[in-house]
């Protein structure tokens, strides 16, 4: 994104809920990364599945930017298939939540749980904190409601702009269907549906707006704090086993011991020894200004 | 895609400074061969590392130091350059409990020294039998000989060894886990998926084995076995 940062900025969009632009391929991302929302990419796991495209595209100079991944629910069970996509959990631009890292399940609720249960302890045993949401089937989660700016439905902006009014939860998660050639438009909805929030509610719009950043910053600062609390118990650690240590006197000994203990004159045909092999310069010798030992 | 000859596997743990430092001693080797992976724990995942034709960055949680962003960036190796003949396992080794830390750092950087750069690949292209090369004097042997192991993990380590088919008769090791490693014999072992496995196993946070043993301090020893068991030899520089 550099050679277009500034136009890039310039096409974000303020958030008031949080935003995945979903898609089966590749690419068609363009508006969704310009407007900063993380895409959402449904990965289909095995050998003919597009994760290695996946894997090359998100590793590569044009992968720089955020994204998230949706596992059809019948991938979920295979450990195989979650250790395929594993580097992408891991990669810097993965989308962070409060939660954790987004992983949307894709797919009949039945085997939702098992799945689950599966994704959870593999990625637990990884220290990975994801936050499963699922698609289709269950629309309710702990966090808030799942909801779809589809192409089918017209006027998608017009209704993000009566639900913010009527019904609106900073909790509740909107997935822009990209799978449709709408895409684009979806997100030209929602940027003008936010736009006409902003002029004719600006107090609630202000309100939303600093609600939802605090609360994300919120999330951050506490994530950060744990991180932090791990590093200062590993520096602490560090320093008393530093203080403990007794390496220095150990060294003492073995210099008084192994050389000190020996007469001057061995010690000074030690040197000429070293100059013989080529260790220390001739003029060390004798001149105390020049250098002794090669770096 | 790019075609790479050798993968530095870099663990970056302390500062951002670490991942410059790794690029001037790339610049150094002259040779645009080289592919860089990177991990970095977490404390950096705001910092958003870009990916880049030659540069691959992760960033995972601590566990396991060092060898467990090793075996993310195994898995990653494997995942995106299973071809990439050789692969270069080095950390920003700080041992700030010791005060010969950066003495023993300076040592262990040796492998990526442009003249033992080459020396070291002209011997990997000329010996078949060469596995793993490391910094003179990091190569260490703790086996008593009856099967048990002078250190802390010793009892674990004979259960790891046994759980994973690892008992080779050449029980050195690379102390320090900086090493050049033949990639086939990563894919021979890790193939399939078992790096991430490993991983899972590995202690968190700041791991110590001088009380006990770990498990993070026995795949120090057990990375070097993966090419002493299939009969290739170690060798320093």
């Amino acid at each position: 994104m550099d050679s277009h940062e500034g136009k890039i900025y310039n096409q974000r969009i303020l958030m008031l809920n949080r935003y995945y632009y979903f898609e089966e391929g590749l690419g068609g991302a363009a508006n969704a990364v310009a407007a900063s929302i993380p895409v959402t990419h449904l990965v289909r796991p095995g050998e003919d599945g597009n994760w290695r495209s996946l894997l090359d595209h998100h590793f590569s100079e044009e992968g720089n930017y955020p994204f998230c991944l949706a596992l059809p629910s019948e991938a979920c069970g295979s450990i195989q298939h979650l250790k395929d996509v594993l580097p992408l959990l891991f990669h810097p631009f993965y989308e962070r939540s409060g939660d954790g890292k987004p992983l949307f399940i894709d797919g009949p609720v039945s085997g939702h749980g098992e799945a689950e249960g599966v994704v959870t302890e593999f990625f637990g045993r990884q220290r990975l904190a994801v936050d499963l949401i699922p698609l289709q089937g269950r629309p309710v989660t702990r966090k808030g409601q799942v909801r779809w700016l589809s192409g089918r439905s017209s006027d998608a902006g017009g209704a993000y702009y009566r639900y913010c009014l009527s019904a609106y939860d900073p909790s509740d998660i909107f997935v822009v269907d990209g799978r449709e050639a709408q895409g684009g438009l979806l997100i030209d909805g929602l940027r003008r549906s936010l736009a006409d929030l902003e002029s004719r509610h600006p107090q609630w719009f202000r309100l939303a707006w600093d609600n939802f950043r605090l609360q994300k910053e919120r999330d951050r600062l506490a994530a950060t704090c744990d991180l932090l609390e791990e590093e200062k118990k590993i520096v602490q650690e560090l320093l008393e086993m530093s203080n403990k240590h007794d390496e220095v006197s150990h060294i003492l000994r073995f210099y008084r011991d192994e050389y000190e203990i020996l007469p001057l004159w061995y010690k000074r045909f030690g040197h000429i020894l070293k100059v013989g092999m080529g260790k220390r310069s001739f003029r060390s010798l004798y001149d105390k200004t020049t250098k002794k030992y090669k770096d | 895609m790019k075609t790479f000859e050798y993968a530095i596997l870099y663990h970056n743990y302390y500062d951002l400074g670490g991942i410059d430092e790794m690029r001037d001693r790339i610049a150094l080797l002259q040779d645009p061969r080289v592919l860089l992976l990177c991990s970095l724990p977490e404390k950096f995942a705001a910092c958003q590392l870009r990916q880049r034709s030659n540069e691959k960055f992760v960033v995972a949680a601590n566990i396991g130091k060092d060898i467990g962003g090793k075996l993310i960036l195994i898995h990653l190796l494997l995942s995106l350059y299973p071809d990439v003949p050789y692969a270069i396992l080095v950390h920003d080794k700080r041992s700030y409990q010791k005060h010969s830390g950066w003495f023993e750092r300076d040592g262990l950087f040796g492998i990526l020294e442009p003249s033992t750069f080459r020396r070291i690949a002209t011997d990997f292209e000329a010996d078949r039998r060469l596995g793993i090369a490391c910094a003179r004097g990091y190569l260490k042997d703790e086996s008593r000989g009856d099967g048990t192991f002078d250190t802390p993990n010793s009892s674990l380590l004979v259960k790891l060894a046994e759980k994973y088919h690892l008992r080779p008769t050449d029980h050195r090791f690379v102390a320090g886990t900086m090493f050049w490693i033949r990639t086939s014999l990563l894919q021979k072992f890790f193939g399939g998926g078992l790096a991430p496995d490993v991983r899972a196993t590995l202690e968190a946070g700041n791991v110590l084995d001088h009380a006990q043993g770990t498990n993070t301090h026995c795949w120090e020893r057990l990375l070097s076995w993966i090419a002493t068991k299939e009969k290739y030899i170690i060798k320093e520089f």
